[in-house]
């Protein structure tokens, strides 16, 4: 019976899924709507609070403030436990204070979003997803609304998100495997939103102390420039389109990385070809939460693929890279 | 009580199993306990709650459920077996999708049937993270934060590429 049961699931899961894609291609207007708000509320909303990351039995705690006014958007993100750390962006600026070995990380991030309200990536999110609304839980001391991203196939993640009811916020996001254990979640267990969130939670704590710190500015000079970069995947998981593809330079590398992503609407998998380095890491899978690693070399090139997807879906991503003759 | 608790805990030989069955199914207060044991249980391991009547309701659905009078001596496509099995369960996991209200993508998590050797492994568990030079360490979390640019999942839950950085980070220092 024990060695039977998988089989009935996947058994189960092929006859649930072939139903439930016919019945609905769409997703419900209501839930879509509730996914586009969520897009907007986290680049647009005041809030503050302390929030819990949580991935394999590891768990971290940090505090985030994030304000929105006429000089443009700023965070303040700072670690709870562990070595403190503290990050301070002012759009996309963005510092990282390391007291430990008195550093200062700057960088620059360019905004890259993706809105959800982008017609073609609704109609990617429910052709590889079934979006429907949950119940409505309580997450923080606020009332949230549960959206239920369920994926079509093994080659991606599910989600849920808990969505607070005024502003979209998500309080709490969790990602599921195929076998639906918890990969790994945020949630807020303290929030204050709106008026409450005041300029001082976004001062920092360590830049007057840092005057005297290294400073590494090193992936503060990057440049990027789309191109051809001649490789291609010729098993492409289903679902899943390229969204660009580049060269780039990457902080501590000496030449520009060729950078390829591809996305199913909700997840990406990113491939980085590179120059073999003097140390490769060793080859094979390795996961970071919900971020799933595969490290290859392909003759004299090292592959990296980097994506928020099962560790099948980035594998299948490498393994079937090949440089176009 | 005593001989509950190691029936719980898988301690007992065939036979006193089966007495620990035939008594809980005689004693409805050790049956309760029974139950309650196994909500601590759960809320202890952080499991989702089920609803009081969870078990009620599932009993209810499976007694609405058709039963098979196959004749004894008549051979049945195995596939034909195979697909009433997982139709019955297919009632099971949606009637527990309706009642854990806080995990509706977890269909059957308290099916009870502890995972054996022989099952599949997990992904997850196959791809333990190896330990990479801390060297390259900071080489993998320039990728992380370049691919997380491009990640729409990211860009929904806001604070995520920092969060899954410092992380990483935090492991090289911890180590």
């Amino acid at each position: 019976m024990r060695s039977a049961f998988p089989a009935f699931l996947v058994l189960l899961g092929g006859i649930g899924c072939a139903g439930y894609v016919k019945a609905e291609t769409g997703a419900p207007p209501d839930a879509m709507a509730w996914l586009k708000k969520i897009a907007a509320a986290s680049r647009q909303v005041n809030y503050a609070g302390t929030f819990v990351y949580q991935h394999g039995n590891q768990s971290e705690t940090s505090r985030i403030a994030h304000l929105v006014n006429a000089g443009g958007e700023s965070e303040r993100l700072e670690t709870l436990d562990g070595p403190p750390r503290e990050i301070i962006r002012n759009n996309d600026n963005v510092t990282c204070y390391l007291p430990e070995t008195k550093t200062v990380v700057i960088e620059k991030r360019v905004a890259r979003r993706f809105p959800v309200a982008l017609p073609e990536q609704v109609s990617d999110i429910a052709d590889n997803y079934v979006i429907r609304k949950g119940g409505q839980g309580r997450v923080a001391g606020y009332n949230c609304q549960m959206i239920v991203l369920e994926p079509r196939d093994n080659l991606r993640y599910g989600h849920t998100f808990c969505v607070e009811l005024t502003t979209g916020l998500p309080l709490r996001a969790r990602v599921f495997s195929d076998k639906n254990e918890l990969v790994e979640s945020f949630a807020f267990t303290q929030l204050t939103l709106g008026n409450g969130v005041s300029k001082a939670m976004l001062k920092s704590r360590y830049a007057a102390k840092s005057k005297a710190w290294r400073v590494d500015k090193t992936a503060l000079e990057q440049a990027e420039t789309n191109a051809d970069t001649g490789w291609v995947v010729k098993n492409q998981p289903a679902g899943f389109n390229k969204l660009t593809e580049m060269r780039r330079s990457i902080a501590g590398r000496p030449v520009q990385v060729s950078h390829i992503v591809y996305s199913d609407g909700l997840a990406a998998v990113s491939i980085f070809i590179e120059p073999m380095p003097e140390s490769p890491p060793p080859a094979g899978a390795t996961y970071q939460g919900a971020v799933n690693i595969y490290v290859k070399t392909q003759a004299d090139k090292m592959v990296t693929v980097v994506g928020e997807t099962p560790a099948r879906t980035v594998k299948q991503v490498a393994e079937s890279l090949s440089f176009r003759e | 009580m005593d001989r509950i608790s190691a029936f719980m805990d898988g301690e007992t030989r065939p036979h006193e199993t089966e007495q620990a069955i035939l008594h809980l199914k005689q004693y409805q207060e050790h049956l309760e306990s029974w139950h309650t044991f196994h909500l601590i249980g759960d809320a202890m391991r952080g499991d989702p709650m089920l609803r009081n009547d969870f078990t009620t309701r599932v009993c209810g659905r499976l007694q609405q459920e058709p039963i098979m009078l196959a004749p004894r001596f008549r051979w049945r496509k195995p596939l034909n077996l195979a697909l009433s099995a997982a139709a019955s369960l297919a009632a099971v996991a949606v009637i527990l999708a309706l009642v854990i209200t806080d995990n509706p993508l977890q269909p059957q998590p308290q099916l009870a049937v502890a995972p054996g050797p022989e099952t599949i492994p997990n992904v997850q568990t196959v791809a333990l993270p190896q330990p990479v030079p801390t060297a390259n360490r900071g080489r993998m979390n320039e990728y992380l934060m370049a691919h997380q640019e491009f990640s729409p999942s990211t860009a929904l839950q806001g604070v995520a590429p920092y969060v899954r950085t410092v992380s990483v980070a935090r492991g090289v220092d911890g180590r």
